[in-house]
Parts: C-alpha cells; sequence; structure tokens
C-alpha cells in the first residue's frame, strides 16, 4: 500500500514490526482469540463463511439484520434489497467500494467475497436463486 | 470519499496498578494483539484511585472493521480478554469500559478520509476549490489525512483562501465605486 493510501497509518505500520519485536515474549497467550476466524489478522480478513464474513464484518455499518442505519453517511439496508437482484453489482461494490463505502478488495480473497454476496443475496428478505463464483469475483477485479 | 474504519475502548480500573506495579508513567504499549495499543495517562502521575487506560486504538485494518461490528459491550470484553495478556491486573482490578467505533458514531462518515493517489490526482483541487458559499476545511481537505495536524492546516488553508477571495473583492468594489 502506498504512503499516500495510508493516511495515519503511515506511523503505525512502521511501528508494528518493532512493537511485534519488543512485545512477542510476553504476547504468546491466544486465549482471547475468536473460533470464527475474526480477529486473526491485520492485513487480510481470514474467516471464509458469508454469514461469518457478514455477522464480524459488513454488520458494522449494515447493521445486524442488514436494515442500514443513517446518520452523517447513509448504509444502505441490504435487507429486501432490489439493487441485489444484478450479482455483479454486489461484487463490484464489495471490491471496489461505493460512494462512503470503503473498497475491501485488498482484504478479501476472490472466494470471500462470493461467499458474502451469496449469503446476502439469499438472506435478509433476498431470495435471488443465482450464486456468484469466486471466478467472477477475478474478472471484477480492477 | 469512504471514510477509513477505526475503533478505541476506555478501560476503567479501580487503580492505577501500571504506575504502582510495573512503573509505567504515561506513553503507549504497541501490541501484535487486535488492540494493537494500550495508551496509559499522562496525566495525575502517583494518585490514588482509579484510572482509565485506552484499552485499544485499531484503524484501517480488519481488526477496526471487526470491533466496529461488534456490539459495544463486546468490544469492550474483548479488549478486557486481549489486554489481560499484557497486564494480568486487567483479571482483578477492570472495573467498567466504553467503545467506540467511529463509523457508527451518527455525526461522522468514519474516522478519516480515506484518500488514494488516483483519487488525489482526480478530486483534490476540486475538494478544496471555494465554490460559491461553500468553502470546506478538515483533515479529509487537507494532506495529512487523519490527523488533527491536517485539520488546523487545512484550516488555515481555507480561511486564508477565503480572506485574499473577500479582500480582491472589497478591492474590485473600490475600484467600481471610485471610477468616474
Amino acid at each position: 500500500m502506498s504512503p499516500e493510501r495510508q493516511g495515519k497509518p503511515v506511523v503505525a505500520w512502521r511501528s508494528i514490526p518493532l512493537a511485534i519485536f519488543l512485545t512477542g515474549a510476553i504476547t504468546s497467550g491466544t486465549g482471547a482469540q475468536s473460533s470464527d476466524g475474526s480477529f486473526m489478522s491485520p492485513l487480510r480478513f481470514i474467516q471464509r463463511d458469508g454469514e461469518v464474513i457478514y455477522r464480524t464484518v459488513c454488520q458494522g455499518c449494515h447493521m445486524s439484520g442488514a436494515q442500514g442505519a443513517v446518520g452523517a453517511g447513509a448504509y444502505p439496508a441490504l435487507a429486501n434489497d432490489p439493487k441485489l437482484a444484478a450479482a455483479g453489482y454486489s461484487v463490484l461494490v464489495v471490491v471496489n467500494g461505493s460512494k462512503d463505502m470503503p473498497p475491501f478488495g485488498t482484504l478479501v480473497d476472490d472466494g470471500q467475497v462470493a461467499a458474502v454476496v451469496n449469503y446476502v443475496r439469499s438472506h435478509f428478505g433476498n431470495s435471488y436463486p443465482d450464486t456468484v463464483s469466486p471466478a467472477e469475483v477475478r474478472s471484477a477485479r480492477p | 470519499m469512504p471514510y477509513g474504519a477505526a475503533a478505541k475502548i476506555g478501560l476503567q480500573f479501580k487503580r492505577r496498578f501500571w504506575e504502582e506495579d510495573e512503573q509505567i508513567y504515561g506513553g503507549t504499549s504497541y501490541t501484535d494483539l487486535p488492540i494493537w495499543q494500550l495508551g496509559y495517562p499522562n496525566t495525575s502521575y502517583g494518585s490514588s484511585g482509579k484510572g482509565v487506560l485506552l484499552g485499544a486504538y485499531v484503524f484501517d485494518s480488519p481488526y477496526a472493521y471487526e470491533f466496529t461490528a461488534l456490539p459495544p459491550e463486546d468490544r469492550v470484553k474483548k479488549a478486557v480478554e486481549y489486554g489481560a495478556q499484557i497486564h494480568p491486573q486487567y483479571k482483578t482490578e477492570y472495573e467498567n469500559g466504553i467503545a467506540v467505533g467511529w463509523h457508527r458514531v451518527p455525526w461522522v462518515l468514519g474516522c478519516f478520509g480515506r484518500w488514494t493517489e488516483e483519487m488525489r490526482k482526480q478530486h483534490y483541487e476540486n475538494l478544496c476549490a471555494i465554490d460559491g458559499r461553500i468553502a470546506l476545511a478538515g483533515e479529509h481537505v487537507s494532506h495529512v489525512p487523519a490527523w488533527q495536524e491536517g485539520a488546523v492546516l487545512s484550516s488555515l488553508d481555507a480561511i486564508s483562501r477565503l480572506h485574499r477571495r473577500v479582500v480582491a473583492s472589497r478591492a474590485c468594489h473600490r475600484n467600481v465605486r471610485e471610477s468616474p
């Protein structure tokens, strides 16, 4: 990632290798790690199941029932969402971001994008019968 | 413009064990845990009674999204679990905590404007330009996104440009009035 893109994290990433070195001896315990794959990596999402990805990532903004939220920003509801009819649109938004939604393409692989898109398109009142494949996600990447 | 995710968690303890037991007076512990950083209070050194730590500070990382996705009470619980690996005193001294996920604060879009070099080339000058009655300032209108420094520099820049514009328009008015 370029320094430009990082903004504040420029400082953080520089300090992390040192931090790991300094604290490695006393942070060997892993008791607090989650069994669902969340909180496993500072660089990539590790969880692979669509439901788990939604619950541990997407619902931070789109909320637990996919009902969305409105404040300074508007996080659209994904429940009963006619925009999800075109699977390719959902894939593009997750990979590249849209308006005030950050892009997630660098944080997840093709299979993870497909899993969460397929999950949302078949839950929360959505029941689109078709699914997307990891190969289709690959072709959507810039 | 997308805004970056960030989460901060404050934890209150019965006593300032980091000072009393560990001789830690202010500063930060950087960890390789999902809480990333522990921040110790830089004031009231040596005082008795309760104390509050910055128990987690994560941004622009999967951890920031994952903390945001948790209910606030679960964010605090996680921060206590992870932090106890650094300071076992957590287990007996913890009292309560509070967590903020920036994307969930109703009056902001997130923690900080997330520029890319391509976006800067395309939009930065437009974003900074005064447009009729609108002049924007803030960390998101700066080359130092996320930092107060960026917000302050941006405000000085916006005020300077606004000042020049007003002075120039007054000079223009005067010239018009004074012309025969």
